[in-house]
């Protein structure tokens, strides 16, 4: 009881205790010779620390320096100290570019094997059930064929681009139209792959610029 | 003090608006009203007065910068951190030519004797804060000379409250035992 009063005294001192511990303290205090001569020499080291103030420059020639120093903009930041820059820890802020970046890879993956696909499938070297496989899909209604098309299989079964280019040129099959079946696929991926790259540039700039300009957190 | 007509009635949080634009004069104004404290903050927690100068100057470069950062709510506590954390920074930087014999002290009305032992008391009671640890010292430092509460204390030092309350029960102490004598002497113990 004794030392957990001593503890308190100096905030005691300051008024920053609450009510219940302040009233404890004092009710301690009128028994206890000992913390009353403790509190008082806290009281008195206080009054001697601020018995001497000391004096500074004046303001005006602070400023007088001061003011050639300051950046035209704020905005133009420099580093700050470590322990200002220190932002909290945020993981999460990782998971849009890993995102991207994996959609990027899988983007890249899928037109990889498709042309791998579309290699074999040529050359005539597909085995018979696979054959089969791609029958099947074919005569599936045409808009699912269609969405296959696009996302599985893009170099292999007709897409929308050659269809279109018979209907325009009015032959089938042209070798027009057989670039078209080539070209269009790997344009969607091409697409597909360049806005994922717009948008882990932008976010990586994004990242960076805040990154820089440090900010001096007065969060508690 | 003020430099600048017609800002000295604005309040803080006018002034840093203002200056978040980009108003110097505004600023000026808001250095005119700290710059005794966190030059003396500086001075009181170093010993060094062309130091202090320094790390004044650099505080209030920091807090340009950063105010477009600044979320309203304490600015003293957030000029306190910034403040404190470049003495800290400094001080690890630089070895401060501490210099006691030469104490800024206020002027008083002593006579000779009065003022020589003004000086020494002033002396050992700064050799004793130098003493003590740069946190605790802080903490001592914010509450004794700059009359912080201690919420203010914890979001300047970026502390718990407890931590606060330890701090300055280890600073005071160590200080009683340093300055038992000079104690003594200004203080007559009390036996009710």
């Amino acid at each position: 009881m004794h030392q957990q009063i001593i503890d308190l005294l100096s905030a005691y001192h300051d008024e920053e205790l609450s009510a219940a511990q302040r009233a404890q303290v004092e009710a301690h205090l009128r028994t206890c010779a000992a913390c009353r001569e403790q509190l008082a020499q806290v009281q008195a080291l206080s009054t001697l620390l601020t018995a001497y103030s000391i004096e500074v420059g004046s303001t005006k020639e602070f400023w007088k320096r001061l003011a050639p120093r300051l950046p035209a903009s704020k905005r133009i930041t420099s580093p700050a100290p470590a322990r200002i820059r220190q932002q909290p820890r945020q993981p999460w802020v990782f998971l849009p570019p890993l995102g991207l970046l994996l959609s990027r890879a899988m983007v890249q993956a899928v037109m990889f094997v498709s042309l791998a696909f579309y290699g074999v499938y040529s050359l005539g070297l597909l085995p018979a059930w696979m054959d089969r496989a791609l029958n099947a899909i074919v005569s599936l209604p045409d808009s699912l064929t269609r969405s296959i098309t696009l996302t599985l299989l893009p170099h292999v079964l007709p897409s929308p681009l050659p269809s279109l280019v018979d209907y325009t040129i009015g032959r089938t099959p042209s070798a027009l139209s057989a670039l078209a079946g080539f070209v269009a696929p790997s344009l969607v991926y091409a697409v597909v792959a360049g806005v994922i790259a717009f948008l882990y540039l932008a976010w990586t700039i994004l990242w960076w610029r805040n990154l820089r300009s440090a900010p001096a957190s007065n969060s508690s | 003090m003020s430099n600048w007509a017609g800002l000295a009635g604005l309040t803080d949080e006018e002034l840093i608006a203002r200056s978040k634009g980009g108003d110097k004069e505004a600023f000026g104004e808001l250095v005119s009203r700290y710059h005794g404290r966190v030059q003396a903050t500086a001075y009181r927690f170093c010993s060094d007065p062309h130091l202090a100068e320094d790390i004044a100057q650099e505080t209030f470069i920091k807090i340009w910068r950063n105010l477009s950062r600044f979320r309203p709510g304490n600015f003293r506590s957030w000029m306190y951190r910034i403040a404190i954390n470049t003495a800290i920074d400094y001080i690890r930087r630089t070895r401060p030519t501490v210099d006691i014999e030469d104490l800024p002290l206020a002027a008083s009305g002593d006579n000779p004797e009065g003022a020589v032992l003004r000086l020494e008391h002033a002396q050992a009671i700064r050799r004793a804060v130098l003493r003590l640890p740069p946190h605790s010292r802080a903490a001592l430092i914010l509450r004794e000379y700059e009359s912080l509460s201690y919420k203010e204390i914890a979001v300047a030092l970026d502390i718990p409250l407890g931590t606060v309350m330890s701090r300055l029960n280890y600073a005071r102490n160590r200080l009683r035992a340093d300055l038992a004598s000079l104690l003594e002497e200004t203080h007559a113990p009390t036996n009710h």
